[in-house]
């Protein structure tokens, strides 16, 4: 599966994954080809970069903002106030500082930190969040949880029972589990591994100071 | 007196620093959250003992600053006490996450402090991993002998630092 390397400063970068065989950059940008890997870097312009559907991505940019159309492959995208918008990836791993992370659905796991920027995932196979004052919103969830906040609100809604880790200081934490789930809740460290009998996920949720919220208890 | 040649050296830094801790102490008070420094020392102290190529350099409030002769010795030390902290974490002894930063390159001697853009890049790589994160540059990766052991690694994408003309490229460093 082919794989695309993209570096930019301030400039905008826009993925279309489409139903094609082949790779085109729209825009100023030096663009070398190793193999199934792509480069793009030394950019001076806003880039357009159509790929195949399921290549795998990773982008950079310092503001400017990043977006993913289409299915795209494995997604890693890191920048410090570019806002990043992804619509469909297998996996994703997803850095910045300040910006609004919207993600419309991964497969497998989200992975996601930021700092001050809000998280919302309309669906994912699982999900591994940290913010330090960004809300962090999940939906769809079908796979383990990890969401991890200092002030901002924590919602999280799955669709099958799985365990869940979510942890603030001062933020509220709402889980929603599937009416059927069985939970074992724990106050302590998180336990690994499979829930006692007669549950069917673990589910940890703590603020030090603000309202938790899981249902059904 | 010592030419800047006498005093360079080329390894890893590691950066490391407890997520939340300035939120923790809020909540606890200030000597719980000594403690957990004190606990933090102890595990370190451990884990440089079984690394004759590291040495702690500094503290940074609730951070560390970690130098190790070469990029092998870095990885090796850096997972290592990743592992401790993470196995002190869920057995309930060690309340915060930390995440770390790794950068391999040549960096200046100042007394027992070391300076210079490798110590500076480590910072700022260290500023975008997660709670238990580790994560390290390129730079790291290559010059890590072939045989680096099953350490998986997957790309996270090129980071801006400033005063560095190029992206630093990173990964993520997978210790499930």
């Amino acid at each position: 599966m082919p794989a695309v390397r993209i570096s930019s400063v301030s400039d905008r970068v826009r993925i279309i994954a489409e139903n094609r065989n082949d790779i085109t950059v729209d825009g100023d940008a030096r663009i070398q080809v190793d193999g199934d890997r792509t480069t793009v870097d030394h950019v001076k312009s806003r880039l357009t970069v159509r790929v195949p559907l399921g290549t795998d991505v990773v982008i950079g940019t310092t503001s400017g903002r990043v977006e993913v159309a289409g299915a795209v492959g494995a997604a890693s995208v890191v920048t410090e106030s570019g806002r990043i918008e992804i619509e469909e990836a297998a996996s994703l791993d997803a850095r910045t500082t300040s910006a609004r992370v919207q993600v419309g659905r991964v497969s497998g796991r989200c992975r996601v930190r930021n700092k001050s920027g809000r998280v919302e995932v309309g669906a994912c196979g699982g999900a591994d969040v940290a913010t330090k004052s960004g809300r962090i919103d999940l939906q769809h969830v079908t796979g383990p949880v990890e969401a991890h906040c200092v002030s901002g609100r924590i919602e999280i809604r799955l669709d099958t029972s799985a365990n869940v880790d979510a942890e603030t200081v001062s933020g509220r934490i709402s889980v929603h589990l599937p009416d059927a789930a069985r939970p074992h809740r724990v106050e302590g460290p998180m336990v690994f591994g499979d829930p006692p009998d007669g549950c069917d996920c673990t589910v940890r949720a703590a603020s030090v100071s603000g309202r938790v919220e899981v249902t059904p208890s | 007196m010592n030419t800047l040649a006498d005093s360079s050296c080329v390894g890893a830094a590691l950066f490391t620093d407890l997520v939340g801790f300035t939120a923790y102490t809020d909540s606890v008070g200030d000597a719980a959250a000594v403690l957990v420094l004190d606990h933090q020392t102890e595990i370190v102290g451990s884990v440089l003992d079984g690394n004759a190529d590291g040495r702690l350099v500094k503290e940074l409030g609730d951070g560390l600053m970690i130098w190790f002769g070469s990029a092998d010795a870095g990885l090796a030390g850096a997972v290592d006490l990743m592992r401790a902290i993470e196995d002190a974490r869920r057995g309930g002894s060690f309340p915060l996450a930390v995440r770390m930063g790794l950068h391999h390159g040549e960096a200046i001697e100042r007394g027992d402090d070391l300076v210079g853009q490798t110590i500076n890049i480590a910072a700022r790589v260290s500023a975008l991993a997660g709670p238990g994160e580790l994560l390290v540059s390129d730079e790291v990766m290559g010059a890590c002998a072939d045989d680096r052991g099953d350490v998986p690694a997957s790309p996270i994408g090129p980071v801006s630092v400033k005063g560095v003309s190029e992206p630093v490229w990173l990964q993520r460093i997978d210790l499930s």
